[in-house]
């Protein structure tokens, strides 16, 4: 069969308040914005909104490897505006996309850095498992400021490196 | 700041069928199945869950040729214990908070198209467009189309830019 797709390209993340996010997801996890988009203007039927224009602010997010990455769309809806009433799906068991996982050099230092803020909910504080493959896998779980499930899976070669 | 991240490692879905959900990504999308599990003991707390373990089955896919140690993988994931949970409204709509879409990047879109609007499962949420991005250097023009998923997973389809006009 043809294998017409090259890569998942990028991840959106809808926030109420860009740089509120951006204060988070930079801070915090250290990711890099290598492109910004303030107040654009753009067609929005292929976003679900046929017939109209719509304006965003947006921020495309990487981590340290860049080659060919993946990454993540931070967009705030200006017009019409981001809906932050329900906010994200409640349980990971819902059907749909509900969570990301981020590779990262130390699970620990960044649970750190959750710790001093008011805004993040801990759902499984570091732990330290055998990987399904090779080696170990220190893992975190929380939710972000916006109630977006986000885990955090750091390599080990031994348990207690 | 020292960058801590290294890469987005795999992005979750919740389906209610792990078998419908794998033929979906596998058969129409082209994706291949890097790992495989069925596990009764998963860690409860760690998927936000009060229980100790869940009971749940999962396949990772990623795009053919993809690098494991450079692409970000889709987990597809099925809840047996407790059960995945049926979307009870409406699919979110883009400007709901949170987790609202993935984007594909593929070779030849008017091909994609035709794959993928000849599917029964999908709804196409919009045909073709151009879409224009004015960036304070340069204007960007570029191909979309999008659909729903099987499962109401909102994807964006686009291929890479056609051309690139720099402002004077």
């Amino acid at each position: 069969m043809d294998r017409y797709i090259k890569r998942l390209f990028h991840v959106c993340i809808t926030v109420p308040d860009i740089e509120r996010a951006l204060d988070f997801y930079q801070d915090v996890l250290g990711l890099q914005s290598i492109g910004s988009l303030r107040d654009e203007r753009t067609d929005g039927a292929v976003l679900g909104f046929p017939g109209q224009d719509i304006v965003i602010h947006a921020d495309h997010l990487c981590g340290t490897q860049t080659d060919n990455a993946t990454v993540i769309d931070l967009v705030e809806f200006v017009e019409p505006k981001t809906v932050a009433d329900d906010g994200p799906y409640d349980q990971t068991n819902h059907v749909g996309i509900t969570r990301m996982a981020f590779d990262v050099d130390d699970t620990d230092a960044i649970y750190a850095k959750l710790g001093q803020r008011g805004d993040v909910d801990i759902l499984a504080a570091p732990a330290t498992v055998k990987a399904p493959t090779d080696g170990y896998l220190r893992i975190l779980t929380f939710k972000d400021p916006h109630g977006i499930v986000l885990e955090l899976i750091e390599r080990r070669g031994a348990p207690s490196d | 700041m020292t960058l801590m991240t290294q890469q987005l490692l795999h992005v979750c879905i919740a389906v209610p069928d792990l078998n419908a959900a794998v033929q979906f990504y596998r058969d129409l999308l082209g994706f291949k199945s890097v790992f495989e599990t069925e596990n009764g003991t998963a860690d409860g707390a760690l998927l936000g869950f009060d229980t100790d373990v869940v009971n749940i089955k999962a396949q990772h896919v990623m795009t053919v040729g993809a690098s494991p140690r450079h692409a970000t993988a889709i987990n597809l994931v099925e809840f047996v214990e407790p059960k995945t949970k049926s979307a009870d409204s409406a699919p979110r709509a883009m400007n709901d908070t949170g987790l609202t879409r993935l984007a594909l990047l593929v070779g030849d879109l008017d091909l994609a198209f035709e794959r993928i609007a000849a599917n029964r499962s999908v709804e196409i949420i919009s045909t073709t467009r151009e879409i224009v991005i004015h960036e304070a250097e340069s204007t960007h023009t570029s191909r979309w189309f999008s659909f729903l998923d099987p499962f109401g997973v909102f994807i964006t389809v686009t291929e890479a830019p056609r051309n690139d006009e720099r402002k004077e």
